[in-house]
């Protein structure tokens, strides 16, 4: 019997490093991405939303959903890391260009993510490689919203390894 | 007994970025939560020598859309760990963080080690909002509430990490 494919959605903030990840999932057999969903981080969320059309189109990948998620964090704060992605989140490519916003749903990123968790209840798979404002945000529109995922994978945090940890070992 | 009481300067964009969030993430969260570190990242970058002899010269096939995507979008980031010459941590090679949390996303055996502990997240602060303690001695007398992934198996991370430019 075929495996049955992994239900997907990942949460971005769409830079570099998010361009490979989605990349290789896009390329990768038997995954179902079911959406999208953008979030403020590496750059702005109009940025990432341009940025992750710009990627969809090159792919031919008009299928995908893409959900317009937080503008900024829970404290109110922007951070971009223009530094590290460009100005545009998207080592400056996308700059400039003409880019149609064809697959941006209606429907705000929180409630998609709740939505599509309910829909695959006990079998979707969220990967949340931008900061954390939409899925915490989904947890707050429905207190369920946590159970009804098969895994979160996080990209983030610090890690200091045993022996180097940050509580005293005495 | 040398005892480690000091934080260590290691914070990590995507908590840092809305340390709220994480905090409430990490401790409200009720399913199986898996945490690839920066620091995990870090020991799984990809070497200059097979991005630039390897990966970044298939943009030369007109027909290869994908390999001309990522290299067009990939050389800032690139160009950035290569000025990081000073920094131990960072000029190792180009660190893709998302892709190494997606390699294991899209093929869980790529796991080599996880650790189940109780983490938390500094939500406020001016000097540690965003910083992850992970508590690996039980300290907190807490459930584990997270598996931190701290080896994976780098050759199957750069197959999967390939698809980017393959055809």
């Amino acid at each position: 019997m075929a495996q049955s494919p992994l239900e997907l959605v990942i949460d971005t903030d769409p830079g570099i490093d998010d361009c490979h990840a989605i990349m290789m999932a896009l390329s990768y057999p038997n995954v179902n991405i079911l959406g999208l969903s953008i979030v403020t981080g590496n750059t702005s969320i109009d940025n990432g939303i341009r940025n992750i059309h710009y990627l969809l189109h090159t792919f031919n990948r008009k299928d995908i959903p893409v959900f317009r998620g937080a503008d900024r964090a829970i404290d109110g704060l922007q951070k971009y890391a223009p530094h590290v992605h460009g100005a545009d989140g998207f080592g400056n490519v996308t700059e400039g260009k003409q880019i149609d916003l064809d697959l941006l749903s209606d429907e705000p990123a929180a409630v998609a993510l709740v939505r599509l968790a309910r829909e695959n209840q006990g079998e979707l798979v969220l990967a949340a490689i931008g900061p954390l404002t939409n899925v915490f945000l989904a947890q707050r529109l429905d207190p369920e919203f946590s159970r009804n995922l098969k895994y979160l994978y996080i990209m983030g945090g610090n890690c200091t390894v045993p022996r180097f940890d940050t509580l005293s070992s005495k | 007994m040398i005892s480690f009481i000091f934080l260590l300067v290691g914070i990590e964009f995507n908590f840092a970025a809305d340390p709220i969030a994480a905090s409430r993430v990490l401790e409200e969260f009720q399913t199986v939560l898996r945490i690839i570190t920066f620091e995990l990242t870090c020991m799984s970058t990809i070497s200059y020598e097979i991005l630039e002899s390897e990966m970044l010269p298939l943009k030369s096939n007109p027909a290869n859309r994908k390999a001309r995507l990522f290299a067009e979008v990939s050389q800032f980031l690139i160009d950035f760990t290569k000025s990081c010459e000073t920094n131990p941590e960072l000029y190792t090679g180009l660190n893709s963080c998302d892709s190494v949390c997606m390699a294991c996303v899209l093929d869980e055996t790529i796991i080599n080690e996880k650790k189940h502990v109780y983490a938390c997240v500094e939500p406020f602060g001016k000097l540690a909002s965003g910083h992850m303690i992970s508590d690996w001695y039980g300290h907190f007398k807490r459930e584990s509430n997270v598996e931190i992934i701290t080896d994976i198996d780098k050759e199957k991370f750069l197959k999967i990490f390939r698809l980017c430019v393959e055809e």
